[in-house]
């Protein structure tokens, strides 16, 4: 069956990127652009989201804020959440796991890195 | 690049493609808000704006393998980083090293949509951005970490003022896409500019993005198009039902009029769809003007008002070059250094500013400075030693008119010529753009107080109002955006120079041609009425009367190409069909001045 993975991320070329490494591997992907654009598509979407891709540094609501409301959420506090950030150092990568990550990539990522992460989850 | 993706070429290509959209306009976002952040360096928000761009260029590009663009974006951020946490202060010389290095970052980007695998040295660039990251002044550190590199780089972070030749040589000599010590920044900045802008507008290709809702107004109109077009089916069909033959002409007239209203509103959607708001040219002026301002040790605030106004696409193009050489003008002739304006007691800052309006069917653009102004002498005096004019003749004319000698080719009063303005590029370009354009531009200027320059175009270029006027029995159109008066006159108002007719108007002296006179190329000779009417028209800064035989009024109408056969032929711009179903002539302003001249 198909699996959902949402994807968070301002920069629509990184949006694209994973978004091709990953329907190539035939996922269905959901794309939003910020952190509350993300909230509002899992609000609007008929079938739950699988995993979250997310980035963190983002407009409107981060990273970090997008994974504590998905953790407050009861329905949603289950899935998985893989960050990819360009923010190397380890007190992002602490603090990203702190708020509830399952997984922290840093950018750039080679795509078979990504796809191995996603496989731990889906 | 990632070469271990099962991407297609093709795939690839379109991230790279979606990139580069991305990356331009993050770029051109940061130009501008790197001029704000100098002015407003406490402003957290905007702080965070400009330091999520670069993060997301870096993190973009590091994603596709654009080793060098995320290298220079590193540190950028890494300087920005700072800022944010307070840990630094805005400096001047930190922002001209921003700036700096996001020109580096234009070619880099620039090198990847060519395709051009091309190396850039960085190290000069990256030192700086070290140290002045590490708390150092921009200044003692580059000193410090560019002993080796050239003289053009160092004369960079101490920009040489008082020798603008050296700098100009400096910017034929270091183009930054030849990969020389691509850090001397200020250098390849001039340069690149103005190229940036025309790539731009090549690049601008065919597609436009249009808002939703304008399509939405489009299908309503089309909408009551439908209604319209069915209720005169309707009338059609009991036109022959002669009983009812007044109630069908009641609603036959019904129908013409909501057809009418119809039109002329889908008509309008339809140009709206091809307006663009002109603050996508203005956008790029601060940065400009902030540069100029630097190197030239002025303090110059730019003042936008009227971004939104919107022209046709086509205008925009063609608008941008010509206002970046004013502005330019008015920065580096208008603008005097601050020293020289506390001494005539005025602010030191020097104000420029740009608005834009609409007023009928024109935008009108108008470019001020409280400057210098423009010295009529020193104009009468080079129009003179040009042969131009003679030295009677010139101390008659008023200032207004003099001031038209500064719109002829090769024509400066500038005793410096200066790297900024002084490029060979003068008025006389500026008049050409606006001249292709159908506009007009007008130049007023007081010495010490300022110089204002306005210049009325056309909304757009396919429709426009005419002015219906008959010449020997022969109906022509005039564009009525070009009109600035039509008279009654005297024959006693008309006078003979080197038996050149020329009517007297208030002040001014316009020369005349006789319309049917100049399209026949005939000798139909210059006869007058007793009472003559004369339409003055305008392009750019020049004026002519035009000789017509009755005025019959004004119509809306769409220009038609007159095709291949006719289409060069010089005085036409084309035809239109008017409401009566005939064909008629378009009068081509800028040909018509062509054959005026040629008759003189």
């Amino acid at each position: 069956m198909n699996r959902t993975i949402l994807v968070v991320d301002d920069s629509p070329t990184v949006v694209k990127f994973v978004t091709l490494s990953l329907k190539n591997k035939g996922f269905t992907v959901v794309a939003a652009c910020d952190g509350m654009d993300a909230l509002e598509k899992m609000s609007n979407l008929s079938n739950s989201v699988d995993l979250i891709i997310t980035d963190l540094n983002m407009p409107n609501l981060d990273g970090y804020g997008l994974i504590e409301a998905v953790r407050q959420n009861k329905q949603l506090d289950e899935t998985p959440i893989i960050i990819l950030s360009s923010e190397e150092e380890e007190e992002d990568r602490q603090r990203g796991i702190e708020v509830g990550a399952s997984s922290y990539l840093v950018k750039p990522f080679k795509p078979k890195l990504l796809l191995t992460e996603v496989s731990k989850y889906l | 690049m990632s070469n271990d993706v099962d991407f297609e070429m093709d795939e690839m290509k379109e991230i790279i493609d979606d990139f580069l959209v991305e990356a331009e306009e993050l770029i051109d976002s940061l130009d501008n808000n790197f001029v704000k952040l100098e002015t407003s360096p406490s402003d957290l928000d905007l702080l965070n704006e400009i330091f999520r761009a670069v993060h997301t260029v870096k993190g973009t590009s590091s994603f596709l393998g654009f080793d060098q663009v995320t290298e220079l974006s590193h540190k950028m951020e890494d300087v920005l980083n700072k800022l944010r946490k307070s840990e630094l202060a805005v400096t001047a010389e930190m922002m001209d090293l921003l700036l700096e290095s996001l020109d580096i970052l234009k070619v880099l980007l620039d090198n990847v949509r060519q395709n051009k695998e091309e190396v850039i040295d960085l190290t000069d660039a990256i030192a700086r951005l070290i140290a002045i990251q590490e708390g150092g002044e921009a200044g003692p550190a580059s000193e410090e970490s560019t002993p080796e590199v050239s003289e053009t780089a160092t004369s960079n972070t101490e920009p040489a003022i008082d020798d603008p030749t050296d700098q100009s040589i400096g910017a034929v000599s270091t183009p930054a896409q030849d990969g020389g010590p691509a850090s001397a920044g200020d250098a390849p900045q001039k340069k690149k500019l103005p190229k940036k802008s025309g790539t731009l507008g090549k690049s601008g290709d065919q597609t436009i993005r249009v808002d939703v809702n304008r399509l939405d107004s489009l299908m309503e109109i089309m909408g009551e198009l439908v209604l319209a077009r069915n209720s005169l089916l309707q009338t059609i069909n009991r036109v022959s039902d002669e009983e009812n033959i007044v109630e069908t002409r009641e609603q036959l007239s019904r129908t013409g009029a909501s057809l009418n209203f119809v039109t002329s509103e889908l008509q309008l959607a339809v140009m709206k769809m091809r307006m663009q708001p002109i603050g996508k040219v203005f956008g790029k002026y601060p940065r400009i003007v902030r540069d100029l301002a630097r190197d030239q040790k002025k303090e110059i605030d730019l003042q936008i008002t009227g971004e939104s106004t919107e022209l046709d696409r086509s205008v925009i193009e063609e608008i941008g070059d010509p206002l970046v050489h004013l502005i330019r003008n008015s920065c580096d002739h208008g603008i005097e250094s601050p020293e020289d304006r506390k001494a005539k007691g005025k602010p030191a800052k020097g104000v420029v500013k740009l608005s834009a309006g609409q007023e009928g069917s024109n935008i009108i653009i108008e470019i001020q400075d409280d400057g210098k102004g423009l010295d009529v002498d020193a104009i009468r005096n080079k129009a003179v030693e040009r042969g131009l004019v003679s030295e009677t003749e010139v101390q008659r004319m008023s200032e207004k008119e003099v001031f038209r000698y500064i719109f002829g080719a090769g024509f400066s009063t500038a005793k410096v010529v200066s790297d900024v303005s002084g490029r060979g590029v003068g008025m006389d370009v500026v008049r050409t753009n606006i001249e292709k354009l159908n506009g007009i531009i007008e130049l007023d200027s007081t010495v010490d107080v300022g110089t204002t320059i306005t210049i009325k175009l056309p909304l757009t270029l396919a429709i426009m109002q005419g002015l219906l006027v008959e010449s020997d029995d022969e109906v022509f159109i005039l564009p009525l955006a070009s009109v600035y008066e039509t008279v009654r006159t005297e024959q006693a108002n008309v006078y003979y120079v080197n038996q050149h007719p020329v009517l007297r108007l208030r002040d001014e002296i316009i020369p005349i041609v006789n319309l049917g006179e100049v399209l026949r190329n005939g000798p139909g000779g210059f006869i007058m009425s007793e009472k003559p009417y004369i339409v003055v028209v305008g392009l750019a800064d020049k004026k002519l009367g035009i000789l017509i035989d009755h005025f019959l009024g004004q119509e809306e109408i769409v220009i038609k190409s007159l095709g291949s056969y006719l289409g060069a032929t010089e005085g036409v711009a084309g035809a239109t069909i008017l409401g009566d179903g005939r064909i008629r002539l378009i009068i081509d302003l800028l040909g018509l001045f062509n054959i005026a001249k040629s008759l003189s």
